[in-house]
């Protein structure tokens, strides 16, 4: 355990030493306001009004954003994770120390999760600290959208993290991220067109599904904590035997 | 030596194979795991303040009143091919589930499938229960399927059918339709008043009719006429409640009859309409025009209620409503179809009730969502009778104004706007009743001196009479409940080119429907439908700098330059509103961008002079 935390920290310390971390921070920040202020959420069959539009002190416009603005942010912060140690010849360094390789992939995984944590509460908080000045914001609900959007980053990182193992480059790693998150958030729109067997479970299978349907909207829902953590299970197991395999090539 | 590549890439197989194998048992875990969660841990806790997504206590407690089984039949079809609509339905017998986890052995499900069993095709028909028509889009193609979605609850030897389930609101119907089983008696509503369209050539014709309004009322409740009363017949007892709606000229002796049936322990509610509507041309050129006014026929008696509508109307720029309507025009010159174009605007004389209008102590009220009145008339401010509450139920902002009757003719926005900018600067805004509950010992205006009934012979005016009886009249002699609202357009329906819907609109079904039920002592089901989102309005800029610069709640401006010189600051209002919202949005995020750049600035520096040394 002590090895993980010591792999956490180096990676995490390493993220605040990047100005990458900075300007994604500070761009997420400012399209998440601009899209929640101006725009509302227009896709979908039921598309929402921006703030003032709608007139109504909510952050459901912010939170219906997140999943698909977290398609590609966290593919951008993880990219490197695992693509970037190979192409610089940096993993095999790594695995020829004294760590088990699922400590290594626990440790970048807890370090890329506080990374977007941090940064989705930075996102969140100004936004509801702006709102709750301008009308009677449900407190309760902001935080468990808080705490569904923690989790919906947990199986973002796990994926992007497993897509990051499989390529050879950081460009790729991100494109590949992007592009199987972005996939997952795109079933969600088309559970009207899918057949029908399909529908439910294409529905489940959905992150973003058990995110909005619960936590946005102030639910708790154990379910979703079990979808989210067997997801993670999921991610972290079959990256851990991707570098396996790769360190017995 | 091959030997040892041998075994090198029998590892590497191996290590292949594990992965690959490891996968799918991943990839089998994680569908099997959330499927049986999915079927066996419905374990969520709704946090929110609204608790929209939690089952009500309400239905706790209707369901706990359950002494014997209920059985309840669902008539879902189970093939479906819409997604969505297999999303909607699983979400109802989640519902259901969860409602019998609330009702235990008293609720018994049943599943039928009238789509694929003729015999549940039969009863479904013979319950009612029509399939609807659903679209969805597979592929390039929109595909129709007939779909049955309706329910039947069976109680007691009574049943009460939902012929089509509404998944947004389906905790609500489940629950009335259990709350009815068990109550065993449908409230008898009375209506006095005429419900058609009538365009005659009297003066009493209206544009009004209140087919949907009384449609809502006949589902759940007995509905019947109320006639006769100017011949002297007394409302029946059995009633539970009366409405009374846009009264015209009624005879007094009508007046007393509702005053005694309210003595009696009757309820009453009385929606008030005194526009004249062929006094504004809107219904027939070159009538007989009036004041305007069409007298209600009981002033006397709600004069002594301490509830008198005032013959105007309420504007009310803060609240105005949207007002839609279909302006006709000429046909066109090829296909001599005819044409319309669509119209809409925010009219203050349409009043959006808002939380702060609506009185937050009483039922009828709490669980309302910004019903809206049209032309509405201000309720007097008259002082209560000894041993009479008077509550407001429903008020306006305080920036109404009151104008004459026939001022609506008015429809263009920006009219509208410097209208309500005028009147804003002029001062004398204030808040106006517009709907009052009476409750308490009522005095009737009528002791001592019942009026007679009319009679043909003796009555030259069937309007009123002047003569009297010796009869008993009671006065005080009951708790009464008595509703005067200064409108009986909000429950009307729309007219042929009124895009406006009236009582279409659900904020006013919900005062309706809320109305009998307090009236009618159901109060569990108006509990029910507080389950609906709060409104949670932002901070209006401009009415705060309004109020800031002292431009609200002025006297009326004396002359043209103090008029002209509010007017400035008015505009001075808007802007500084503008720059405050702007300054509102803005400044907590750009404090996070600069507390995240210090960090940033602060955590490299200090690392690096860390490293320097």
């Amino acid at each position: 355990m002590s090895r993980t935390l010591a792999i956490f920290k180096r990676e995490l310390l390493a993220s605040f030493e990047s100005p990458v971390a900075y300007v994604t921070i500070g761009l997420f920040v400012l399209v998440q306001a601009g899209l929640f202020f101006y725009m509302g959420y227009p896709i979908g069959p039921t598309p929402l009004p921006s703030l003032w539009a709608g007139g109504q002190a909510s952050l459901i416009v912010l939170f219906t954003w997140l999943p698909l603005l977290l398609a590609f942010l966290v593919p951008a912060l993880t990219m490197g994770t695992w693509s970037e140690e190979r192409s610089t010849g940096t993993e095999e360094l790594l695995l020829t120390h004294p760590v088990l390789i699922r400590e290594v992939v626990l440790g970048k995984f807890l370090a890329s999760w506080v990374l977007v944590c941090l940064l989705v509460t930075l996102s969140i908080m100004p936004v509801a600290w702006t709102v709750s000045g301008l009308g009677d914001l449900d407190w309760a609900t902001v935080w468990c959208g808080l705490w569904g959007a923690f989790l919906l980053g947990a199986g973002y990182v796990a994926l992007a993290q497993l897509v990051s193992a499989l390529s050879s480059h950081q460009l790729l790693a991100f494109l590949l991220g992007a592009l199987v998150l972005g996939m997952l958030w795109v079933l969600r729109l088309l559970v009207d067109v899918l057949p029908v067997s399909l529908a439910g479970f294409v529905d489940y299978a959905c992150p973003s599904t058990h995110f909005l349907d619960s936590a946005a909207r102030g639910v708790l829902d154990l379910r979703d904590g079990l979808y989210f953590a067997l997801l993670v299970v999921f991610g972290l197991t079959l990256n851990a035997l991707v570098v396996e395999a790769r360190r017995w090539k | 030596m091959s030997s040892t590549r041998s075994s090198t890439r029998n590892a590497r197989l191996n290590m292949r194979l594990n992965l690959w194998l490891t996968a799918l048992l991943l990839g089998a875990l994680l569908v099997v795991g959330n499927d049986l969660a999915r079927q066996h841990m419905p374990r969520r806790k709704d946090l929110s303040e609204d608790q929209l997504y939690a089952l009500s206590e309400a239905s706790a407690r209707i369901l706990s009143s359950l002494e014997d089984r209920l059985q309840v039949t669902t008539f879902f079809t189970g093939r479906l091919e819409s997604g969505q609509m297999a999303l909607a339905k699983a979400h109802v017998q989640g519902q259901l589930q969860e409602l019998q986890a609330l009702a235990g052995e008293h609720m018994e499900l049943v599943a039928l499938d009238p789509s694929t069993s003729s015999q549940a095709a039969t009863r479904a028909a013979q319950l009612g229960i029509q399939s609807i028509t659903q679209e969805s889009l597979q592929g390039t193609q929109i595909v129709r399927q007939a779909v049955f979605f309706g329910l039947q609850l069976q109680y007691r030897g009574r049943e009460q059918v939902l012929d089509v389930v509404d998944p947004r609101s389906f905790e609500v119907q489940f629950a009335s339709a259990v709350y009815s089983l068990v109550r065993d008696r449908r409230a008898r509503i009375g209506w006095l008043g005429d419900w058609e369209r009538k365009l005659d050539n009297a003066t009493t014709a209206t544009r009004s009719s209140y087919v949907t309004a009384r449609a809502l009322l006949e589902r759940r409740h007995s509905l019947e006429d109320v006639t006769g009363l100017k011949f002297g017949d007394a409302i029946s007892s059995d009633l539970d409640l009366v409405f009374v709606v846009r009264p015209t000229k009624l005879h007094p002796r009508a007046a007393f009859e509702l005053d005694q049936y309210v003595q009696r322990g009757g309820r009453l509610v009385i929606c008030v309409d005194q526009a004249d509507y062929s006094w504004l041309g809107l219904d027939r050129a070159g009538a007989d025009r009036g004041d305007g006014v069409l007298p209600t026929g009981l002033d006397a008696l709600l004069t002594a209620w301490g509830a008198l509508p005032t013959p105007q109307h309420v504007w009310d720029p803060l609240w105005a409503a949207q007002q839609g309507w279909l302006r006709p025009q000429a046909p066109d010159p090829e296909t001599g179809k005819p044409r319309a174009t669509r119209e809409i605007c925010e009219h203050p004389l349409l009043v959006e009730v808002r939380d702060e209008g609506l009185d937050p102590t009483h039922p009828v009220a709490t669980a309302l969502q910004r019903p809206v009145l049209s032309w509405a008339q201000p309720i007097a401010p008259l002082d209560p009778p000894p041993g009479v509450t008077r509550l407001a139920l429903l008020r306006s902002s305080e920036r109404a104004h009151r104008t004459e009757i026939g001022d609506h003719h008015v429809t263009d926005q920006e009219q509208i706007n410097s209208r309500s900018v005028i009147e804003a600067a002029s001062g004398s805004g204030r808040v106006y009743d517009l709907a009052v509950v009476l409750s308490g010992a009522l005095p009737s205006p009528f002791e001592g001196a019942a009026p007679a009934a009319y009679d043909v012979l003796l009555d030259a005016d069937p309007t009123t009479t002047k003569r009297t009886t010796t009869e008993k009249v009671l006065s005080r002699s009951s708790d009464a409940r008595v509703v005067v609202m200064g409108d009986a357009d909000w429950m009307r329906d729309a007219g042929n080119y009124e895009l406006y819907p009236f009582i279409g609109r659900r904020e006013n079904q919900l005062l309706l429907m809320n109305l009998v039920d307090w009236l009618t002592q159901g109060e569990d089901l108006i509990d029910l439908r507080r389950k609906v989102p709060q409104h949670r309005d932002l901070v209006d800029f401009e009415a705060v700098a309004l109020e800031e610069m002292g431009l609200t709640q002025l006297p009326a401006a004396s002359n043209q330059a103090e008029l002209d010189r509010r007017l400035v600051r008015a505009e001075e209002a808007t802007s500084r509103a503008r720059s405050d919202e702007a300054r509102a949005m803005w400044v907590p995020i750009l404090l996070t961008l600069a507390l995240v750049l210090g960090f940033g600035l602060a955590w490299n520096l200090g690392r690096r002079g860390g490293k320097d040394s």
